[in-house]
């Protein structure tokens, strides 16, 4: 067997620009990246990724680590490189004696985790819509119709893969989802669980990818791909298989919570007190009980009604809206209004009272429906993304769909590095001895060791999943005397 | 939570998006709720009631109103027109037609007259019209006056209608959408011509003497072939000899309980009565008529009462015609193209017979008619009718929209307290304010805010109600 030759590259980035570490200064790197967030699961609706490198680099190579100081590593084979992690440094250390740093790191959910967006309601929009070429991204394009997914990922710094984009925080490119809730909003989550939990209600997968892409995976997308890689003995030394015993189920059951947006009504009576002196602005940060379609405005959409806010000077005289009181400029988002409000005058006023109407987007009576019977029962957990019986009832089939047989997870032991390999890719597997034989799986992580010569494959088969090419599909394909699938 | 109608999300091109079951599913139920919204039960047009308030042939002599109501301008219109008949009237006598209490036309009565007012200018969507007709130069007792309809035409839609697709082999996302669009616009199309509300006659005082007195008067529309005249009332009978008599065009068309029978003396009838409507073409008005006929009255004086709730066209018989739509899909389900495009094609065609059902039926879904006010002749009989002429209807949509002053909204029963020779009184299980007390407002009720009201369930507006309009957005 040829020897490979496998170099390391490690790029941080401590004060706005990429520095790369001199090979000789790069000691180990090791990690993986998994799309793990279920162990006993890992094709789970939802899931998130797991991206975790332990590097060591030699002391005088790094001067000082800020928190969460981005990096990136990339592994070359035999002049294939391929980037295995784009994250950032979670827990720097180092050793005297060692004279190194010892840096952990994770993926860019760790920074997209700290942003905590308040977003518009959106109405009947899939979870995600499909990040293109053209596609508009940019919330605030009058254009924009983008998923709740697409809008939290933007708000977090990434930017749309293949646009063009360049120095963004991180890319991503996401599937269509396949279902859509009633409403759906950010009111400061943290957007990665956020997003994550869109992924379940809609089913498919937010994942980051070894590039660094964070990638949201529409279920029947998963057996879609074409495989171009087959995994066959001479690629690997050992094969474990473990079939995790909480992911078959025979019968599904899923809560809702139904929404509706109801009639203009007060949704905010905020009595505070607040001193206002000559010349001084104030922000004002409202969160309705309810997240909001609307807020009944002035016209024009930018100015609150004049009965909205009550001032008045310490004279007891009312505060005038407009140059010669107060003025004020509106953040509103589903679930918090920021009112800037700046005294235009030079007296001080008290605003007393600040009261809104909106239309508010209220719960009903939770619910819950099921798929499928048998012993073998499992809830899907509650979801405030699942709102109407239609759509319990279409994820319920969903998933029976996707695990109403057993799956085993294998993983290929002890196989060479391959920079063409990725979490998320297809690929086929040969195992003679246990009589399979070019069955399509699905790679749902990577471990790779020391300096990345060697490596872990982890796949799932996919034998018997329903894909996208099974069903019609809206566009212009010309289906003539064929037989395809309805969705769910 | 009552009328459903949800639609697919947006369907859009080359993203992957694949057509669900339950998204092609809420087109096929669009599609049924329209074709059955398309035919709708019509309250009858109200003319008058009994000679207190001004019958249609019983009132004072000299000047008296005809009616009274109100109509929400929508943009677009540009003509009021009102039409009744008349006889015995006073010569040279003429029937004012006055707009927020400003004659706007004047029409010579006639056994069929009508006149006709230009809306077009001087009105903002959404305002409420009031509308007055009233003699001038009348001088008699028993000159007989009947408004038949009153309606503003024509229904302008804000949006033109999308057409309807054809598919053969794909399906692209913009023929996808059109069937959403024509769905949503003929719901809107629908929509935009309001149920106004009738009046519900809560334990009204009939007669004690052996005469014929007038209940109600008016007028009946058949706007759909299968309609007849449906009656629902309560009659709490106090005269030895008391039938109710149901004229059409002034013909008898029914007697109750019948020609040789009698009410029972002293007990409460309900009564749930359909009248052949067969000799009255499809697109046009019949004069009606209630009358109880007592000829052996009650010796202490004391009146029969008449609850009279539905006075309304509608389906007799077989009911009116279903349309046959595709069967449901099944989610993860296997369908030939073929049949995909035969039922997306169906859907299509069911839209298009709905569009064109609608266009053809001007006399129903190109009139916006006015809702009249209480039965009453002046402002202390309006008030001290409040509690006998209500306002209501049995909820089909999601709001009402009400313009009046000290108006309520009264739902779930009615407790009711009874003292011979007074008004009954009564209160709802659950009532609600909707207007000021002091001053007249437009206010929309959504009734999924209000508890307990669920489909068919009746509502009642008390109060001075100016115009009241259901919706079912």
């Amino acid at each position: 067997m040829a020897i490979k030759l496998t170099t390391t590259s490690i790029q941080i980035n401590p004060a706005g620009t990429w520095d790369t570490i001199a090979p000789a200064d790069v000691l180990e790197a090791t990690g993986s990246a998994e799309i793990s967030g279920n162990r006993e699961n890992a094709l789970a609706f939802g899931d998130g990724s797991d991206l975790r490198y332990t590097i060591k680099v030699a002391g005088p190579a790094i001067s000082s680590i800020p928190d969460r100081m981005p990096i990136r590593a990339s592994f070359t084979v035999d002049g294939d490189s391929v980037q295995v992690l784009n994250g950032v440094v979670v827990k720097p250390s180092r050793n005297l004696r060692n004279r190194a740093w010892v840096l952990n790191c994770e993926g860019v959910k760790g920074l997209i985790g700290t942003t905590r967006p308040h977003s518009p309601a959106f109405y009947r929009r899939p979870v995600a819509t499909k990040t293109t070429a053209t596609s508009v991204e940019d919330p605030a394009n009058p254009g924009y119709r983008a998923g709740l997914i697409n809008y939290g990922l933007w708000q977090a710094g990434g930017r749309p893969y293949g646009q063009g984009y360049i120095g963004a925080l991180f890319y991503y490119q996401l599937d269509q989802a396949i279902l859509s809730p009633d409403w759906s909003w950010l009111a400061g989550e943290n957007v990665w669980e956020a997003c994550r939990t869109l992924a379940r209600a809609a089913g498919g997968q937010l994942y980051q990818d070894g590039n660094g892409i964070v990638r949201y995976r529409q279920p029947l997308s998963f057996a879609d791909s074409s495989a171009v890689f087959t995994f066959t003995p001479e690629f690997y030394n050992d094969i474990d298989e473990d079939s995790p015993s909480g992911q078959q189920m025979t019968k599904i059951i899923c809560p809702y919570v139904p929404r509706a947006a109801r009639a203009l009504q007060e949704v905010i009576n905020d009595t505070t007190a607040r001193l206002v002196r000559g010349g001084e602005t104030i922000e004002i940060v409202l969160e309705p009980q309810w997240p909001l379609k609307s807020v009944q405005t002035a016209t024009g959409g930018t100015q609150l009604k004049d009965e909205a806010i009550g001032a008045t000077y310490l004279d007891g005289a009312k505060v005038a809206q407009g140059g010669g009181g107060y003025t004020h400029t509106l953040d509103i988002s589903a679930q918090r209004i920021v009112i800037s409000l700046t005294n235009a005058t030079s007296r001080p006023f008290v605003v007393n009272r600040v009261v809104i109407n909106g239309e508010p987007i209220t719960a009903g009576e939770p619910g819950s429906t099921s798929a499928g019977s048998g012993t073998i029962e499992r809830t899907i957990e509650q979801n405030d993304f699942i709102q109407s019986r239609t759509h319990a009832q279409r994820l319920c089939d969903l998933t029976l769909a996707f695990y109403g047989i057993a799956r085993p997870e294998r993983t290929l032991k002890g196989c060479k590095a391959d920079a063409n390999r990725s979490i998320g890719e297809v690929v086929r597997l040969t195992v003679p001895a246990w009589s399979i034989l070019d069955e399509p799986h699905l790679i749902v992580a990577i471990r790779h060791s020391k300096i990345g010569r060697t490596c872990d494959f982890v796949l799932i088969s996919l034998a018997g999943l329903p894909k996208t090419s099974d069903y019609y599909r809206i566009g212009s394909t010309n289906y003539s005397g064929q037989t395809l699938k309805i969705g769910f | 939570m009552a009328f459903e109608f949800d639609l697919p999300s947006t369907f859009v091109d080359d993203v992957d998006q694949i057509p669900g079951a339950a998204d092609l599913n809420a087109l096929i139920r669009a599609v049924i709720t329209l074709d059955g919204l398309s035919y709708r039960p019509h309250p009858a047009f109200e003319s008058s009631a009994s000679a207190d308030t001004g019958s249609y042939n019983e009132h004072a002599s000299g000047d008296i109103r005809l009616w009274w109501g109100g109509l929400r301008y929508r943009t677009g219109m540009t003509t009021l027109t009102c039409e009744g008949s008349a006889s015995g009237t006073t010569a040279l006598s003429s029937i004012s037609v006055l707009l927020n209490g400003v004659a706007a036309a004047s029409i010579s009565p006639s056994s069929s007259w009508s006149g006709s007012v230009d809306i077009s200018t001087g009105y903002n969507d959404g305002d409420v019209i009031l509308i007055e007709l009233r003699t001038v130069g009348n001088a008699t007792k028993t000159s007989q006056y009947l408004v038949r309809d009153i309606y503003a035409t024509p229904v302008v839609m804000p949006t033109a209608w999308p057409g309807v697709p054809t598919f053969s082999t794909s399906y692209p996302a913009d023929k996808m959408n059109q069937l959403t669009s024509a769905a949503q616009w003929l719901l809107d199309r629908i929509d935009a011509v309001p149920v106004p509300l009738s009046q519900a006659f809560l334990w009204r005082q009939g007669t004690h003497k052996t005469q014929t007195y007038t209940l109600f008067s008016g007028a009946i529309g058949k706007h759909f072939a299968a309609d007849i005249w449906r009656v629902s009332a309560n009659v709490k009978a106090m005269n030895t000899q008391e039938q109710l008599k149901f004229y059409v065009n002034g013909v008898l068309a029914a007697t109750y309980p019948s020609a040789l029978t009698y009410l029972p003396y002293g007990q409460t009838t309900a009564i749930y009565l359909p009248i052949d409507l067969s000799s009255i073409s499809v697109g046009t008005r019949a004069d009606i008529r209630i009358d109880s006929v007592v000829t052996s009255g009650h010796n202490g004086g004391i009146n029969s009462r008449f609850q009279l709730f539905l006075n309304r066209s509608e389906a007799g018989g077989s009911g009116y015609p279903v349309a046959s739509a595709p069967a449901f899909f099944t989610g993860n389900s296997s369908v030939a193209q073929t049949d995909l495009t035969t039922s997306l094609n169906a859907i299509a065609s069911l839209l298009g017979s709905i569009k064109t059902r609608i266009d053809t039926n001007t006399f129903t879904w190109n009139r916006i008619r006015a809702m009249r006010r209480r039965f009453a002749q002046d402002e202390p009989q309006n008030t001290k009718l409040g509690p006998t002429y209500v306002h209501w209807r049995e909820r089909q949509g999601r709001s009402v929209e009400v313009r009046g002053k000290n108006v309520g909204i009264g739902w779930g029963g009615t407790v009711l307290s009874m003292e011979e020779g007074k008004e009954y009184t009564y209160s709802f299980v659950r009532n609600q304010n909707v207007t000021k007390n002091d001053q007249i407002e437009t206010q929309i009720v959504y009734f999924d805010s209000l508890p307990a009201l669920p489909e068919r369930t009746p509502y009642f507006l008390s109060g001075d109600v100016h115009s009241a309009i259901e919706r079912l957005k």
